[in-house]
């Protein structure tokens, strides 16, 4: 019974959110324009989400998140320029180096992912900042593609292709027994480094594919470009009740729901005129609340 | 008879729905030996614990020298005298040994909050000496001991306050020949100081030997009580399960049977400082097993072999294709098994469901494409949870709602299902009960009628005889021994050779 309340509450937290704004804000809420504005502002955190769960299934963390991203964004700009076809491809695989990068240092070299995904963090956003200091990274034919059609088929695709890798194939179902034993898992006969270092290159794809929908967004390159995703990410996947801990607990609907509640949240807020500064307060005090409600507390117990 | 040091009487314990306890009465008697048997989940532990002050009973009264008794908690039940040892680990690491044995003992010996290291230390070193650990630094942090030192280490200073109560709660399972013989001698010293002890435990020969009454308790209600020449193995086995034992235990035969086919060669074998130059053939539809102290390299042999540990010499090849088994994931890939002997730290995923931890080992085998249907999963966690026998809702209850029998089912039917060819086992009945024993010797003999072959490791001499083909014995990190299968082989043959 507990459970079952657990696990509905973000799902029941998005629900009553969305009701709360569609009837407090005198029809402002429910405008296509808003709308659309929700969608597009929660894609880029959302398709990130969904390459971070894969990491969080296996008990890690990815902070490499932003400045991963502005690495990706600066790369393939000094490198395609203005060819966008390339500028993409050349962002999904820096992003894929970069989930690499964590996942060597966090393997070979055994430190904590997170504080490999840190140092990233710091680099990439260091290059990012010093390059746009001296470039100017106008990309002002990705704004074509600035639109809900394409922003909405990016996320859906993203979301039903992770949703099946994590649910239906090895790759999901191995991050989620990872997480859950590592030890048993090795000696289940399944390739343990193999698989993590699997699920931050899926990171990292992710990671460059929000790299390129941040470019179509705002159609230049800057040095806050990404800025907090990580952040983002991570709480939004939090406030969808995923286990911080990783293993069998572990659902991708989190990403989606939390996605959704952290961005209608921060929008039904400025939509009552909120100031900015208190938005983050309320969200502040939201958070703890969720998290303390659903989060997973197995591992804080003394006697099983 | 003796003077009742403790009365617990009409005792009940629920855990939610279920009654852990229901309705036992106990008397403990001072230099009176109690054995507490029966199947895991019969109760006996939670009953002890009770009395430990791990647990306060549902209902039931206590009465403790003519008072009546009511610990809040463990350390409550220490001061009163009553001493608990459990199977599991009961140390802190990252303390020292002297800090361990005076846990929650520090206001006694503190000045103004100040507790002295040194004062510390020195009584330490009085109990380990007295104890006959004089090898055992009470200033080294504990981890840096064997799993057994540390339960000698507990046990010392479960003894430097003479207790009234002794209760040792499978303790000895965990330990080696060595380590059992000393609780053995502690036994028989507090015996004759009038020490009233509880003995849980799975090793009926080790009951018979020790105990002055036998307890038996089936699913949490009292079932009968054994004294002098009516506590034996049979009988307490028969009352444990509750219907007549048909048939042998062990297998059937006594005949060293197995095809000539050499299936798994291992040559040479070391892994620097644990054991060196291990040769030996497996041969198809053969039990081997493989013997000696626990701390003599056996449990890490398997490992080696598995892939699991690299070794720093030698090989371990399937003669068949010729494949050298250098990790976990081409021993599986080439159907081979490993049962570990941590059951809950190596071979189950707790927090999840029997059919996850069935299905982990054979996605390979039952992905179509790259997609695993949840139908497949569903089907093949089926078969072999009916296979096994395992006693479950359905194959979605969580695996650590079970007890240790059908955890270690779930552990084989995870095998079974990737159609497995070579077994390689460590320990494969520790601390299961006797009901869940029997099947899984007969699935062991059945596997080897089918052409499998097994590599067993076993503390158990008498598990070692009753199904083994050959025995290869241990010791100190070499190949000491090897004996084949006879009815005339005897465990003071083979302790001989592994100490």
């Amino acid at each position: 019974m507990r459970e079952q309340i657990k696990k509905m509450v973000p799902i029941a937290g998005l629900v009553s959110m969305f009701l709360l704004f569609a009837f407090t804000t005198d029809g402002k809420f429910l405008t296509r324009v808003n709308l659309q504005n929700l969608i597009i502002q929660s894609a880029i955190t959302m398709v990130a989400a969904v390459g971070t769960a894969f990491v969080m299934a296996h008990n890690n963390l990815d902070f490499s998140l932003g400045g991963a991203c502005a690495l990706s964004c600066v790369l393939s700009y000094l490198i395609a320029g203005q060819n966008l076809p390339l500028f993409f491809i050349l962002c999904i695989v820096f992003g894929v180096v970069c989930g690499l990068f964590s996942a060597l240092l966090h393997i070979k070299g055994q430190i904590p992912a997170f504080m490999a995904g840190m140092c990233l963090m710091f680099a990439g956003r260091g290059v990012a900042q010093s390059v746009a200091a001296n470039t100017n990274m106008l990309m002002v034919a990705a704004a074509s593609l600035n639109n809900i059609w394409f922003f909405l088929i990016v996320l859906v695709v993203v979301v039903v292709l992770g949703f099946v890798i994590f649910n239906y194939t090895k790759i999901g179902k191995y991050q989620k027994l990872i997480g859950t034993n590592p030890k048993a898992t090795e000696l289940s006969g399944i390739n343990v480094n193999a698989y993590k270092t699997i699920a931050f290159a899926i990171s990292g794809a992710t990671i460059g594919i929000a790299a390129c929908l941040t470019v179509i967004r705002s159609a230049s390159i800057i040095g806050n470009t990404g800025l907090n995703l990580e952040t983002n990410v991570l709480l939004a996947l939090s406030l969808g009740g995923i286990s911080i801990t990783g293993g069998s607990a572990t659902k991708m609907r989190s990403a989606i729901i939390g996605t959704l509640i952290f961005f209608i949240l921060n929008n039904g807020l400025t939509l009552w005129g909120l100031n900015p500064d208190y938005v983050d307060i309320v969200k502040a005090a939201f958070f703890l609340l969720t998290v303390t409600i659903s989060i997973d507390r197995t591992q804080y117990d003394m006697i099983a | 008879m003796e003077e009742i040091i403790l009365k617990a009487e009409n005792m009940f314990k629920d855990f939610g729905a279920t009654k852990a306890v229901n309705d036992v009465t106990l008397e403990l008697r001072e230099g009176c030996v109690l054995g507490l048997v029966g199947e895991n989940g019969s109760g006996k532990s939670t009953l002890s614990s009770m009395i430990a002050g791990v647990y306060p009973p549902t209902k039931g009264v206590m009465t403790y020298k003519g008072q009546e008794y009511k610990p809040k908690t463990v350390l409550d039940a220490r001061k009163e005298g009553i001493q608990y040892l459990t199977q599991e680990q009961g140390t802190i690491d990252g303390m020292t040994v002297a800090e361990n044995m005076f846990l929650g003992e520090e206001d006694q010996m503190s000045k103004m909050g100040n507790v002295s290291i040194r004062k510390l230390n020195m009584l330490a070193r009085e109990i380990l000496d007295q104890n006959g650990l004089d090898y055992v630094d009470p200033k080294a942090l504990i981890e840096s001991y064997s799993f057994e030192d540390r339960k000698m280490i507990e046990t010392a200073r479960a003894l430097s306050h003479q207790p009234s109560i002794l209760i040792i709660d499978e303790t000895t399972t965990a330990l080696s020949q060595k380590g059992r013989e000393r609780i053995y001698e502690i036994i028989f010293e507090q015996k004759k100081l009038g020490t009233a002890i509880v003995i849980i435990s799975h090793d009926l020969d080790e009951v018979q030997k020790l105990c002055d009454e036998v307890l038996i308790m089936r699913d949490g209600i009292y079932i009968d009580t054994l004294r002098g020449e009516e506590i034996n193995a049979h009988n307490m086995r028969e009352k444990m399960i509750g219907r007549k034992i048909e048939g042998s235990y062990y297998r059937g035969d006594f005949e060293c049977t197995y095809e000539d086919q050499v299936v798994l060669s291992v040559k040479d074998l070391s892994v620097a400082g644990v054991f060196e130059d291990v040769s030996f053939d497996l041969h198809k539809g053969e039990i081997l097993g493989i013997g000696g102290l626990s701390e003599c390299g056996m449990h890490e042999l398997l490992k080696t072999v598995f892939g699991a540990v690299k070794p720093t010499a030698g090989s371990v090849v399937l003669t068949e294709n010729n494949v050298n088994l250098k990790n976990t994931t081409i021993s599986v890939k080439n159907k081979v098994a490993y049962i570990p002997k941590d059951r809950d730290k190596e071979s189950l995923f707790q927090p999840t469901s029997i059919k996850d931890n069935i299905v982990a080992s054979c996605y390979d085998k039952i992905k179509k494409g790259i997609f695993i249907r949840p139908s497949d999963e569903k089907k093949i966690a089926d078969e072999q949870a009916k296979k096994m026998e395992v006693k479950m809702q359905n194959i979605e209850q969580l695996i650590r709602d079970l007890s240790g029998g059908n955890k270690q089912k779930v552990v084989i039917a995870k095998w079974l299902a990737n159609d497995s060819k070579i077994f390689i086992m460590d320990c494969p009945t520790r601390g299961i009960d006797i009901g869940v024993k029997a099947k899984i010797y007969k699935l062991m003999d059945g596997l080897k009628h089918e052409g499998i072959s097994i590599l067993m490791v076993s503390e158990e001499m008498t598990e070692l005889i009753g199904m083994a083909d050959r025995i290869i014995t241990m010791k100190d990190g070499h190949l000491s021994k090897e004996f084949t299968r006879s009815k005339d082989l005897s465990e003071s043959s083979i302790i001989s050779a592994i100490v």
